[in-house]
């Protein structure tokens, strides 16, 4: 396990979405997601690599997320990789409604 | 090391069926799941259930347990481990879960409890051949409107899976947060998540922002919107006032006859970014509190002088 960081040493953050771009095989080896797994998401349409076919698909650093928690949520709660669209969509929308609710009452009241 | 009530933290009764101790976790999974469930403490209460229903979803393990608890072991007691042979399952790295993996890198590893009765757990997730990638760590991390615009840096404490001893991690970090993140969107450290095979192989930390509620501003994406309250004269006649944004107050004119809830817009005062966001003042029309008699007198004078009818749309009414 890593020790602590030198105190006063900080750690770049930087924001994901920039233009780094995976083939199939790095996707995999980034994501910990294995490519067969990965090709049924992109089946069923989690994610949408631009690219003809498996061997020419690129993926983007947000994508490789998106991978990511589709994987997690199919291993741990048994999610359907069938359903993982809808199911991916529903909680996306439920995180933006709750984000809105946030901001309507974290707001300055008149 | 504590004994740990594994059917308390699952929710479930000594003698529950093994059927009853499945629903029991997928129930609770769904709850607790951190990519479901967005609270601080989710991450950790996910990886104690699962733990959890790893002793008492396995017949072999549960029965072990369950004679510990036979012999009187309650949650919370200071617990030391029977010797090899009284284990159950002979072998704690023989058993049914144990050993599989093998190769200490799991993000999901369980407690000291767990491991002096069954061994450390299989690793999950099989990957592709070659050299061992660490393992992401994704949290959320509550930044303020002022770190978003201007970014910042800052000390984490981030709590992390349990070692390869069980042992729970913290990690102190220092982060520098990049200026124009918005609600919800990530950013990465790299090589900070568990350690990989080699230095270039450890794992990523993902971080997601969220904007925590600010005093004055409120936030969608890169539109920040502030309440600028207004005294009916000013609406009226027009004013010069000085609002404040994220980069320091401005000086706005409010052009004569504004209305109430009119939105003036302040282009690139929002979050930066490509293209940066607006700051929208949205006017608010107030009414002051308690005339003076001479006040009184003037807004009577005012409205004897105006034809205005606000209610010209209400219909007929007098």
């Amino acid at each position: 396990m890593s020790a602590d960081q030198v105190p006063g040493e900080a750690q770049v953050g930087e924001v994901v979405g920039g233009t780094a771009r995976y083939t199939l095989v790095e996707a995999s080896r980034m994501s910990g997601v294995q490519s067969e797994v990965i090709i049924t998401l992109v089946t069923v349409g989690v994610i949408v690599p631009s690219g003809p076919a498996p061997e020419a698909w690129v993926f983007s650093d947000l994508e490789l997320l998106q991978l990511q928690r589709a994987w997690r949520l199919h291993r741990d709660l048994a999610v359907d990789l069938d359903s993982m669209p809808l199911v991916l969509e529903l909680l996306d929308e439920v995180e933006r409604l709750r984000r809105l609710v946030r901001r309507e009452q974290g707001g300055v009241t008149g | 090391m504590k004994f740990k009530d594994y059917y308390k933290i699952m929710g479930v009764a000594p003698d529950a069926t093994p059927d009853q101790i499945k629903t029991a976790y997928r129930a609770l999974a769904r709850k607790l799941h951190p990519d479901v469930n967005k609270a601080k403490d989710a991450q950790a209460r996910f990886s104690e259930l699962g733990e959890a229903y790893e002793a008492l979803g396995d017949a072999p393990k549960r029965a072990s347990y369950d004679e510990l608890r036979a012999q009187g072991w309650r949650e919370g007691e200071e617990f030391h481990a029977p010797p090899q042979g009284a284990r159950a399952g002979g072998d704690p790295r023989r058993g049914p879960f144990a050993g599989g993996g093998g190769d200490g890198m799991d993000a999901d590893q369980f407690s000291d409890f767990f491991s002096s009765l069954f061994g450390q757990r299989a690793g999950r997730g099989r990957r592709e051949a070659g050299p061992q990638r660490g393992e992401d760590i994704h949290h959320r991390i509550e930044i303020t409107l002022e770190e978003a615009y201007a970014g910042g840096e800052r000390q984490l404490q981030l709590q992390l899976p349990p070692d390869e001893r069980g042992q729970a991690v913290r990690r102190s970090l220092r982060v520098t947060i990049p200026k124009g993140l918005v609600e919800g969107e990530v950013f990465r450290l790299r090589g900070q998540g568990t350690p990989g095979a080699t230095a270039e192989l450890n794992g990523n930390l993902y971080l997601e922002a969220t904007i925590a509620p600010h005093r004055l501003f409120t936030v969608d994406g890169r539109t920040i919107t502030l309440d600028l309250p207004l005294a009916p004269w000013e609406a009226v006649l027009g004013a010069q006032v000085s609002v404040p944004t994220l980069g320091g107050p401005a000086q706005v004119t409010v052009p004569a006859g504004s209305k109430d809830g009119q939105i003036l817009r302040l282009r690139g005062r929002g979050l930066p970014g490509t293209p940066p966001g607006d700051q929208h003042v949205c006017l608010r029309l107030t009414v002051p509190p308690g005339a003076t008699a001479k006040a009184e007198e003037l807004w009577r004078e005012l409205a004897k002088e105006s034809a205005y009818d606000p209610r010209s749309q209400l219909g007929g009414q007098p």
